[in-house]
């Protein structure tokens, strides 16, 4: 790919002899992924709010769907003729979504009877739903009119993040490719491993290739239904067990897939691509957190004076078929428009399964480069799909409410017996429905120099259902709009390595002579070149798990926690496990030869896993003030970005000493709550500080013979005296001294000392509305609590919900290694590893012990 | 494979025919060679974006075996 950059740029006849040595060899299409390479990508969605029949978000205490997804990729040569790509995802996905769709009368219908889920609803002689009118009693009859709503019932998911790693190994013939790959992605509740073969095949002097795929996927799933616990389990029964105190669904699914393709240079200016794609998945297809309404009609009833009926409602999970035979034909165009030098992408597919779904997608995109590196891409796509045959916002049959014969107790469900039902699939999912979407996009790319693009995009997609083509569409409860921001950047390690190959000695071998480095998880420990560019990316996992700690005290009773960790009530949960993964994005810059600057975003994950404690007492149970009783609150998404300033104050021989100014921009977000809930989650999960904080660092560095070593102090002021969500972390500073031993010109071992106090949360996090017991009432002979929003202090589970368990001093001792590539397409480059065990730890109130933390760097001069 | 895609295939490939494809020589591919004119131009960005699309649309087919996980939210 680097010398069809080359000639891109006009980089005279030698990069124009390149690329077309280059086109010559390359697949046609396939330009992009030629070479070694490594790629970042950034990308968060966000859904609207759905209409809820004039309800808002914030008063059923929901959030819309909101996905952060990262992916870091690597495309290396190993040999001569084989490339290995390498590729890690995560999404961390938070909000509500839909359980169930149902009339809105049966919801207005719950409000009056006071029931804890909608049961039933009014319907008139038409069998339409009808909204009664409670207070239009003319001494005989109710007035009524015809509701022909629907409306959504939403549940909120805690917040998971998915992980995700795949690698692929391909070898190259002169006219053939052959790879083989796998992977494996993780989620709480659902875990799948795929494997896939695939091939290419050149012939026609290269202007025709065949490709083929094979694929396999095993997927499990184990699915908590608490939020479904109102839902009659139907065919499932079997397959629902008990799993840490949750009733959880266990299921097992498999995809095979085979596809086909055909790319064909069409002339100098224009390439088409074909291709075909079967797949069938078996097993569980369904999605465990859907339910659908069952809605019985009895034909035999009594109308009442007002000419109504009432209609039962029985929510059931979802039950899709066992498999599902999905094809897909696609039919792509690039065509190069040589007046204004753009590409114009036409692409079109058609997707058909034997659920009865037909959908098309058309995608015309146009990449115009304009002066200066830039390029500008926008774009339109549309797609529409019909439903599944088995799909209905709700199901309705003329029939008495098949009860399974037995016992009857008042406010739980009497049983279904399916085999009196007509129908064995059913989903109310709206992915299953009949709908269009249309999305519009820009996008703008620039080369970076040294062989890195960026490209930055903004998508806006309406997805409705009168889009559908040809009319029929779902109703528009089931409307929504999304929006979709990315960063994306691609570097190509060739010519980034010939930017490195700038500070290489002459007869060093190959070997360049690099500025000593400190261990991985010191940063700001040197100044870039001056007018140079670096790039660095930096992995920081912090693993907590264990027990608490109190102090410097570890074995806490979960007595002593229950009553003396929770101000002002007694503690339930306490943290099991802690884990925070930070991935942090750095370029840098040298103003002068004694200044330098450096920006650093970041990129967080905070896993926190709760357990119970023993003799604690689960406050939410019947009080929707209380925090949901979860036991996982993961959180992930962009974190706090950071700018500093380098200045070089002595320099002697090989030491050198330079002073820091930095500036923490409060770009993380401190208002991650609760699921289904205004309460927040713990304070140390948190994406941000949410405040703009003076980061000042002094260090020092010096070399002697085969020894480095170095010294450096960092402090942490707040500026602000509370953030957005009312609270504002402790001040911090660390000191950390290191020693490293060159084992070889390009490797080095280090051992590290580091000192942190970090200071406690002072404040608390604000007030909220919470839905509190305000009264009680006399519905029919229960006695039953009337709910009002109050404003209340935040809700505290565990010492994790606490400001007075915030706060630490700690002691670690470091080894690492550092490396220095000597050769290759990545030399020059900067790779080190760190792992750092704690020595002593003194915690503020009652913390989860500290277990290790390992940091990865990688550094790219450019 | 149900009439419809059949149909679908056939068109396809008489599409391709009836183009015809002149016979571009090494040097001539200059062109084709530029990294806007590839298939997929922003491959990570692609496979995102395919991974949102089918955590919201029936139509999964046509991306192999990719993992992808539930997407059930």
């Amino acid at each position: 790919m680097a010398v069809t950059e080359d000639a891109h740029t006009g980089d005279g006849w030698r990069g124009a002899l390149s690329a077309l040595t280059a086109a010559a060899l390359a697949l046609p299409g396939l330009a992009a992924a030629e070479g070694d390479s490594v790629s970042l990508d950034y990308h968060h969605y966000v859904e609207g709010e759905r209409d809820l029949a004039g309800r808002t978000y914030k008063s059923l205490n929901l959030d819309p769907i909101e996905v952060d997804s990262l992916a870091l990729g690597a495309r290396q040569t190993l040999f001569d003729r084989y490339t290995l790509d390498l590729h890690y995802t995560q999404d961390t996905w938070a909000g509500a979504s839909p359980v169930v769709s149902l009339p809105q009368a049966a919801i207005a219908e719950q409000i009056v009877s006071g029931a804890s889920a909608p049961n039933s609803y009014r319907a008139d002689a038409r069998g339409r739903p009808v909204t009664v009118d409670y207070d239009s009693f003319d001494g005989a009859r109710y007035q009524s009119s015809p509701d022909p709503r629907l409306v959504h019932l939403m549940a909120s998911a805690s917040a998971e993040t998915r992980r995700q790693v795949d690698a692929r190994l391909e070898h190259a013939w002169d006219r053939a490719t052959l790879a083989a790959g796998g992977g494996y992605s993780e989620e709480p509740d659902y875990h799948s491993g795929f494997t896939n073969l695939g091939g290419s095949f050149d012939f026609n002097h290269k202007l025709t290739t065949l490709t083929w795929g094979a694929s396999y996927t095993h997927s499990s799933i184990n699915a908590s239904l608490d939020a479904n616990a109102a839902a009659d389990w139907g065919a499932f029964e079997g397959k629902i067990r008990q799993s840490r105190g949750q009733n959880t669904l266990f299921a097992l699914r498999h995809d095979v897939g085979a596809s086909l393709g055909l790319t064909q240079v069409l002339n100098k200016h224009s390439l088409i691509a074909v291709g075909m794609d079967y797949t069938r998945a078996s097993g569980y297809l369904g999605n465990p957190y859907k339910a659908v309404i069952l809605a019985f009609d009895d034909p035999n009833q009594v109308p009442d004076s007002g000419g109504l009926r009432t209609v039962d409602l029985r929510g059931v999970l979802e039950q899709r078929p066992g498999t599902r035979n999905q094809w897909d034909w696609s039919l792509r165009y690039v065509g190069y428009v040589e007046p204004l030098a753009a590409a114009l992408h036409a692409d079109y597919r058609f997707f058909h399964d034997d659920w009865g779904i037909d959908a098309h997608t058309l995608k015309l995109a146009w990449h115009q480069p304009m002066p200066g590196g830039w390029m500008a891409i926008p774009g339109v796509r549309y797609y529409s799909q019909s439903r599944a045959e088995f799909y209905a916002p709700f199901f309705h049959f003329n029939q008495a409410y098949p009860a399974i014969p037995g016992p009857i107790f008042p406010g739980i469900p009497r049983a279904l017996d399916f085999s009196q039902l007509s129908l064995k699939h059913f989903s109310s999912d709206a992915r299953l429905a009949g709908f269009g979407s249309l999305t519009g996009e820009l996008a703008v790319s620039r080369e970076l120099g040294h062989g890195s693009k960026l490209e930055l995009g903004a998508q806006y997609s309406v997805r409705d259902g009168g889009l559908k083509l040809g009319g029929g569409g779902e109703a528009d409860f089931a409307d929504f709009d999304a929006y979709v921001l990315y960063a994306s950047l691609n570097i190509d390690l060739a010519a980034a390595s010939r930017g490195a190959s700038s500070i290489a000695v002459p007869g060093a071998e190959a070997v360049p002579v690099a500025p000593r480095r400190a261990p991985a998880g010191v940063t700001l420990d040197h100044l870039a070149r001056d007018g140079g560019f670096e790039l660095g990316y930096r992995y920081d996992y912090t693993m907590r798990g264990g027990g608490l700690q109190h102090g410097s005290r570890t074995a806490v009773d979960d007595a002593e926690v229950v009553g003396a960790a929770c101000p002002g009530t007694t503690c339930s949960q306490a943290p099991r496990d802690q884990d925070t993964h930070v991935s942090r994005f750095e370029a840098a810059y040298g103003l002068s030869p004694r200044a330098a600057m450096l920006v650093s975003a970041s990129f967080v994950n905070h896993d926190l896993k709760l357990r119970d404690l023993d003799g604690g007492i689960d406050a939410s149970f019947g009080n929707p003030g209380a925090p949901r009783y979860s036991r996982t609150r993961d959180t992930g998404g962009l974190g706090d970005t950071e700018f500093h300033w380098l200045y070089e104050v002595f320099r002697h021989g090989t030491q050198e000493a330079h002073l820091g100014l930095g500036v923490n921009a409060p770009t993380g977000s401190v208002e991650r709550r609760l699921a289904a809930s205004r309460n927040y989650t713990a304070y140390s999960s948190q994406l941000g500080s949410g405040t703009w904080d003076f980061l000042p660092s002094f260090t020092y560095t010096g070399d002697f013979e085969a020894l480095s070593f170095g010294g450096q102090l960092r402090g942490t002021q707040r500026l602000e005296s509370a953030n957005d969500a009312g609270y504002r972390l402790g001040n911090a500073l660390s000191a950390s001294a290191w020693g490293s031993l060159h084992l070889n010109p390009w490797l080095s071992a280090s051992v590290r000392g580091l000192y942190a106090n970090t200071g406690g949360v002072s404040g608390n996090y604000e007030t909220h509305a919470t839905p509190q017991a305000v009264n009680t009432t006399l519905i029919g002979t229960e006695t039953v609590a009337v709910y009002d929003y109050v404003d209340a202090p935040n809700g505290i589970n565990g010492p994790m919900d606490s400001v007075d368990s915030t706060g630490s001093r700690t002691w670690d001792v470091g080894v690492g290694l550092e490396l220095v590539v000597p050769r290759g397409p990545l030399r020059g480059n900067h790779l080190a590893v760190e792992w750092l065990q704690p020595v002593a730890d003194h915690f503020d109130g009652y913390q989860v012990e500290r277990q290790g933390r390992l940091l990865l760097s990688w550094d790219l001069p450019l | 494979m149900s009439g419809v895609s059949a149909r679908l295939l056939a068109v396809s490939l008489l599409l391709l025919g009836v183009t015809g494809c002149s016979a571009v020589q090494p040097w001539e591919r200059g062109t084709l060679a530029k990294p806007h004119m590839a298939l997929t131009p922003n491959p990570g960005q692609t496979a995102m974006r395919t991974h949102m699309e089918v955590s919201r649309e029936a139509a999964s087919g046509g991306n192999g075996a990719n993992g992808g996980g539930c997407g059930c939210n």
